[in-house]
């Protein structure tokens, strides 16, 4: 188990940096724990909420967000930048969901979406009053039609949201093909959108 | 980092609501334990090292099996089977009359697989030089007794057989006529008469082929071969 004695606070380490994350990654692999701590500080909240928003509670999270990180520091050796560093990253987290499902028994539904599904998404906050509809009540209504969705959509909606990929990024992640991305992404979208109701 | 712009179906509202929602981040012990992991060296990976023993282990025991068995091959007396080496005594004696004919068709049976190897081809060759001779001799011989190969003969088969396969292993030079070939030629030169010729053949190819035992009649003293 990982020691918290000598460990230096990340506030006193990460300082802001042009750099991109691949070349961070490469001066990590060549020794600069520095270049690691900002690369850890710009993704760290991002992976985070992608594994959370995807698990049942904080601790199983946490579990999966260290195991990333250590996937990550342990094959620094190892690291070309063949990919984007975010794909490589997420990709490990992808990797690390599956199989904390599959110790779940749980599967990630191959059905991307079907009329069921559609008719057991949370219907519109049409009747609440006035002052529900505020933004804040909106925001928390959206997690909840977030924790709704398909786990392949939701996934790929946080790919996107959390994670800032692009489609192709996303079908890598996920491995499978773009139009594949695309569609789970436009039906998380439009999920998103017809649960909100007013909002649109 | 953000590559959004491919993507029209994407709706900056819900996205905009989305960063409204609390965004929760690490808790600060987990980033000491991960920041302090990332200060540790590489480990040398166990599996690096785990990684080859098994196949050096097989390539080794691979490598000393073929050694063990190409030696023991060597080292081995060789020793051809005795139908094989009978079967070309009676090849020899199938111009002979329809009760040899006979005996060679047993032969055959009794020895499924042809063998086309040296033993029988020389066989063959000097049954051919020899033609008139074993025609003299079989005809003292009984036909109703099968002649047996006569043991010098049989050496000999043998020695040639074995001279063939040591000059293959030992990686002699090889000629673009094989010793049996060569033979052939030197022998229908001698049918036809052209003696000089054939004499200097054979010495060409006692040169090459030193250790290659010559049929008998290969072997007669020099007036005697100049005869033939």
């Amino acid at each position: 188990m990982l020691s918290s004695a000598s460990a230096t606070p990340l506030q006193a380490v990460s300082k802001p940096s042009n750099e991109t994350d691949e070349v961070l990654m490469l001066r990590y692999r060549n020794g600069e724990t520095a270049a690691f701590e900002q690369l850890y500080v710009r993704h760290k909240g991002a992976l985070y909420r992608y594994c959370l928003r995807q698990c049942s509670t904080t601790a199983v999270a946490e579990e999966l967000f260290q195991d990333v990180w250590l996937k990550v520091i342990n094959a620094r050796a190892n690291y070309t930048a063949q990919a984007r560093f975010t794909t490589y990253l997420y990709r490990l987290a992808h990797n690390r969901l599956v199989d904390y499902y599959r110790a779940q028994s749980r599967t990630i539904p191959a059905v991307d979406c079907n009329d069921a599904e559609w008719t057991a998404i949370p219907t519109p906050a049409c009747e609440q009053p006035e002052q529900q509809a505020e933004r804040r009540g909106q925001a928390e209504q959206l997690l909840q039609l977030l924790n709704a969705l398909p786990e392949t959509q939701r996934e790929a909606f946080l790919l996107r949201e959390e994670g800032g990929l692009s489609l192709d990024a996303i079908a890598e992640v996920t491995g499978v093909n773009r139009e594949t991305a695309k569609s789970r992404l436009r039906y998380a979208v439009a999920k998103l959108r017809q649960g909100l109701g007013a909002l649109a | 980092m953000n590559e959004r712009n491919d993507h029209s179906d994407w709706d900056d509202e819900i996205s905009a609501l989305y960063r409204k929602i609390p965004q929760p981040v690490p808790s600060t012990d987990l980033d000491n334990r991960l920041l302090q992991a990332a200060r540790q060296p590489v480990q040398p990976s166990a599996t690096k090292t785990r990684r080859w023993p098994v196949p050096v282990a097989m390539a080794a025991v691979l490598v000393l099996g073929i050694g063990l068995v190409r030696t023991m091959d060597r080292e081995m007396p060789h020793s051809p089977e005795p139908s094989a080496l009978q079967t070309p005594q009676f090849e020899a004696q199938s111009g002979l009359g329809s009760r040899t004919m006979a005996s060679e068709k047993k032969a055959d049976i009794a020895t499924p697989a042809p063998r086309p190897d040296a033993e029988s081809q020389l066989q063959r060759l000097g049954d051919r030089e020899n033609s008139s001779d074993q025609l003299e001799q079989h005809r003292v011989i009984p036909e109703s007794i099968p002649a047996p190969a006569p043991l010098r003969e049989q050496e000999e088969i043998r020695g040639r057989a074995e001279a063939e396969k040591r000059s293959d292993r030992q990686g002699q030079p090889k000629f673009s006529r094989a010793p049996l070939v060569w033979l052939q030629e030197i022998a229908a030169l001698r049918r036809k008469g052209r003696d000089a010729e054939a004499k200097a053949g054979l010495e060409e190819f006692k040169r090459h082929y030193p250790d290659y035992p010559l049929p008998a009649h290969f072997d007669l003293p020099e007036q005697l071969s100049d005869d033939l």
